[in-house]
């Protein structure tokens, strides 16, 4: 009997021996991976940044004149949303990005835009308002999730709209021949509809007729060319690749290597896209036109997001601390909006350049030879 | 048992004695119990040997565990009994020879022929099948019961000859005592198959009750600020151990039983060929599978066609449309198609040693292979139903029979309103929010418009007067107030403004073209009408109606609301006969 007692005794102590330093070995493993998951912060208000909490995830950066002007349309004032808009004058990209603003105050309530048209029936401004509220409210009630998660019922609400906003573009369009920007509304119902490629480049051909570098027109045409709409990589690289060549000098659509190069980078989540070569100087040449381009310039802060986060990816920390101070408080445009929690990306990247760069030793950026 | 798919034929391939196949049977059935006491008597001797020692906690804990581990085959061997197995075979209607005597009369001819008793009971059940039970005794060795079960569909569906094959086939397994074995055989598989699920499912709540209390104890630590603890492997009881031996008898088993059940095929197909001759045998094995594809078709898309809507075909026509369906000449043509196409071929290690019957290409061939020795095929194809005495009350019998009380409740259409009625009901449903919601009084903030006075629809058109109420409604351009009545989708109640605007006007758009669609299928004007060669609805509406509708819509749910065009277009006076078959109206200058 005790021959038995002894076996198990043993047992149990070669058990132990065995089961005791591997889980000493596992626990140990557990924490360094809890530790490696833990977040990383850093203190915002120490490098003059604007926490996390009071990121501003409307817009892409600061404009109290569009703010005050949307306002005073929602109070009924449309005069002055016809003044400032007025006011591009003849800068059509200019006249496109304030349209923006309008038509975002339109689809909250219109009873403005009609108040307008009911005054002035044959205003092209009032009706481009109009028609672009059309396409911009046609995007709302789709919901931007992808196909499968948008109901029919949505669909039906977005194809109705498309359909009322074609005629009003084009009603839009007759009145001012000169002015691309109804042409430009028609992109966004271009992707909606699955326009034709032939189609497509009939309207294509109207926008740059009117204005051959127009940066809106291009960023929204960018889209059609994807591969999530109708296009594919190689058509939208080639896309992004002739605007920014052609591009004349002070002009920002060097930028748009970028956006294809994010739109391929969210496609194709696996695969080194940021490797390709054209990358860096894609980079630099859009660093160059920031540079060159007038402070204050209205597209400033949207291409400074999209090179915040390039710069980042490249690890090239120092450049991006620079766009990340410019950018302030602000998160809302690409490439964070794609995120599910804009915040969330945003933060991550802006944290981590800083906690790199301090790393680093805070170096200076290389200085830029034009 | 199985049902057996109807089938026939063989060569080559003797069954083993019948008393052989018993004896295998009965070893196995034995030999689960013996494995069950081989566990406990191995438990036993172990603790034998530790009886013999000194006692200590070593022994106590010896002593517990055999004890857990005997208990465990205790209770799923001898305790759960299984709950006693169905063997009344599927619900069916029984015939008596007094009511058909001409079907009885044949199916003891063929017994005579095959040199069996015939079977006790004949009983109709719905599908393309046809079986055999025996409610043999003492372990299959005594006889009892034999019962035939023939499928509504191959009686409908097959010429006498090959429902001749197929009543030979099944007779082929009474007469090798296939059947009586049968019992045993069910016995085994349906003991083995219990046993190993309960040990299965048990070992699987004892995880799942081990990962929750690991989750809480994780939850616990984390509350009181402490590391999660350390992840360990499941720990398995016994139960899943025990799982694994007894999965392990029950394939051996499935593969011994399953070879002798194919061998059976085999030889009861060779049973059909003497009396049905092995072509028409090959052929009735070739048309089941397309008359099984075809009933199921016919079920889901005509007889079930009104379901949701509450409406059955007529009386005794729920099985009986299918020889409706059958006697189509598109759907004929469809079913030899079908009937000729090649049969899969299964290579020999795609073949699953667990099948009860063999490939039915292996089957035709051993049916091919041998000389034609049986009676001609036949010229005159006289179709089984010629055997039974006045089908349509069979057929409503066996409706009685095998539809739910629910089921039988329903509302009776002949075959042709069947489908107007369908959508009738359907519009109506889909219809009832906007009804009620008009009921409702509107709200006095309401701009009464001005609305030009209309023509009242014919009353004997509730429809069109229910959409000639709602179109003034919308006139007065309450169209928001209407639909904030309505039930909201989880995306319109998220959103705001504008766009929940457009949300509402499209939840109205759909509950008005419901109406509209109401106000049609009532005048005539679009119709949906039943089509045996498919699909098994044909709609039909003037080419103006349908191009116009969707814009009428439109205009009506539009702000501010134009409804002539929606109005002109169901107008009830200007076509005369409200069949469609007129100019389109014109919508008034």
């Amino acid at each position: 009997m005790n021959v038995l007692i002894d076996i198990a005794g043993t047992g149990a102590l070669v058990y132990a021996a065995v089961t005791v330093p591997r889980n000493i070995r596992k626990a140990r493993a557990l924490k360094a991976e809890e530790k490696a998951k833990a977040p990383v912060t850093i203190d915002a208000a120490a490098y003059g940044l604007v926490p996390a909490a009071q990121l501003d995830k409307e817009h892409a950066g600061p404009d109290p004149e569009a703010d005050a002007v949307a306002a005073a349309a929602l109070a009924g004032d449309w005069r002055r949303a016809a003044g400032y808009l007025a006011d591009a004058g003849r800068d059509w990209d200019l006249r496109w990005y304030r349209l923006g603003i309008l038509v975002k105050a339109a689809v909250k309530d219109d009873s403005w835009v009609r108040a307008w048209r009911a005054e002035y029936p044959g205003d092209p401004s009032a009706a481009l308002v109009h028609a672009d509220a059309l396409v911009a409210l046609a995007g709302e009630v789709r919901g931007a999730q992808m196909a499968k998660y948008t109901t029919s019922e949505q669909f039906e609400g977005f194809h109705r709209l498309l359909a009322e906003a074609l005629p009003a573009c084009r009603e839009a369009a007759r009145m001012a021949p000169e002015d691309p920007c109804p042409w430009i509304a028609q992109i966004t119902i271009a992707l909606g509809l699955g326009w034709e490629h032939d189609d497509f480049r009939a309207l294509w051909a109207e926008i740059t007729a009117r204005d051959p570098h127009h940066f809106g027109a291009h960023v929204s045409a960018l889209q059609y060319w994807c591969a999530k709409w109708r296009g594919s990589h190689e058509l939208m690289y080639a896309f992004a690749e002739q605007a920014a060549a052609t591009a004349p000098p002070g002009s920002l659509l060097p930028v748009l290597r970028l956006y294809a190069l994010y739109e391929h980078a969210v496609r194709e989540r696996n695969e080194p896209v940021y490797a390709q070569p054209f990358v860096e100087p894609a980079i630099d040449a859009t660093l160059d036109a920031v540079h060159r381009a007038p402070a204050g310039h209205h597209r400033l802060p949207l291409v400074r997001h999209l090179l915040a986060k390039m710069l980042f990816q490249k690890k090239r920390f120092a450049e991006a601390v620079e766009q990340f101070q410019a950018i302030g408080g602000y998160v809302g445009g690409v490439p964070w909006t794609y995120s599910a929690d804009p915040v969330k990306a945003f933060v991550h990247a802006r944290t981590n350049t800083f906690v790199s760069w301090e790393k680093a030793g805070r170096p200076a950026p290389p200085p830029r030879v034009h | 048992m199985p049902p057996r798919p109807a089938g026939p034929a063989a060569a080559g391939r003797g069954a083993p004695g019948a008393s052989l196949r018993a004896a295998l049977a009965l070893g196995l059935l034995l030999g689960f119990y013996l494995l069950a006491l081989l566990l406990l008597v191995t438990v036993a001797a172990l603790d034998v040997v530790l009886a013999r020692g000194t006692f200590t906690v070593v022994t106590l804990e010896g002593y517990v565990g055999s004890l857990a581990v005997a208990w465990c085959v205790l209770r799923v061997v001898v305790l759960s009994r299984r709950p006693s197995e169905g063997r009344e075979g599927p619900p069916g209607l029984s015939l008596t020879p007094r009511e058909q005597p001409e079907l009885w009369e044949h199916v003891r001819r063929l017994a005579a022929q095959v040199d069996t008793r015939p079977p006790a009971e004949i009983r109709i059940v719905p599908g393309a099948v046809a079986m055999v039970q025996e409610d043999a005794r003492w372990l299959g060795l005594v006889a009892g019961e034999r019962r035939l079960f023939l499928g509504v569909a191959l009686l409908l569906g097959l010429p006498e000859a090959e429902l001749d094959a197929v009543l030979g086939h099944e007779l082929g397994h009474y007469a090798h005592h296939d059947t009586r074995l049968g019992n045993l055989v069910a016995a085994l598989r349906g003991r083995l198959a219990h046993t190993v699920g309960t040990l299965k499912e048990r070992a699987a709540r004892e995880e799942a009750e081990e990962r929750a209390e690991f989750a809480a104890r994780a939850a616990r630590r984390r509350a009181e600020g402490r590391p999660p603890p350390l992840k360990r492997g499941p720990t398995r009881g016994p139960d899943h151990y025990l799982a694994l031996v007894f999965t392990a008898y029950t394939k051996l088993c499935l593969r011994l039983t399953e070879a002798v059940s194919r061998r059976q095929e085999y030889a009861a197909d060779l049973v059909a060929a003497r009396i049905a001759g092995p072509a028409t045998t090959a052929d009735a094995l070739r048309r089941i599978p397309a008359l099984e594809a075809a009933d199921d078709l016919y079920l889901n898309q005509y007889a079930l066609m009104g379901w949701d809507a509450g409406l059955l075909p007529p009386e005794g026509q729920f099985y009986g449309g299918f020889a409706q369906l059958l006697a189509d000449g598109t759907r004929r043509a469809q079913l030899t198609a079908l009937a000729r196409e090649p049969l899969p071929e299964e290579a020999g290690e795609d073949r699953s040693p667990y099948a009860s019957h063999p490939p039915t290409a292996d089957r035709i061939r051993a049916l091919e292979s041998i000389s034609d020795e049986g009676p001609a095929p036949t010229l005159a194809r006289r179709p089984a139903t010629a055997l039974i005495r006045t089908p349509d009350r069979l057929l409503a019998d066996l409706e009685q029979a095998t539809l739910s009380t629910e089921a039988l409740s329903r509302r009776r259409v002949p075959w042709g309103e069947l489908p107007g009625r369908t959508s009738l009901e359907t519009h109506a449903r889909e219809a009832q929010a906007l009804l009620t919601a008009m009921a409702q009084p509107t709200s006095a903030g309401a701009t009464p418009g001005v609305v030009p006075p209309h023509h009242l629809p014919d009353p004997r058109r509730p429809h069109l007067r229910d959409l000639h109420r709602l179109l003034d409604l919308l006139d007065r351009g309450l169209l928001h107030d209407l639909a904030a009545r309505l039930p909201r989708s989880e995306e319109a109640a998220r959103s705001s403004g504008r766009a929940a605007r457009e949300f509402a006007r499209t939840t109205l758009r759909s509950a008005l073209r419901h109406l509209a669609l109401l106000a049609a299928l009532e005048a005539g004007l679009y119709r949906r009408e039943l089509c045996w060669a498919g699909p098994p609805v044909r709609q039909t509406a003037p080419a103006w109606f349908t191009e116009d509708l969707p814009k009428a819509l439109d205009r009506a749910v539009a702000e501010p609301a134009v409804t002539t065009p929606l109005r002109t277009l169901l107008r009830d006076d200007a076509r005369g006969p409200f069949d469609g078959t007129g100019p389109a109206p014109r919508t008034p200058a």
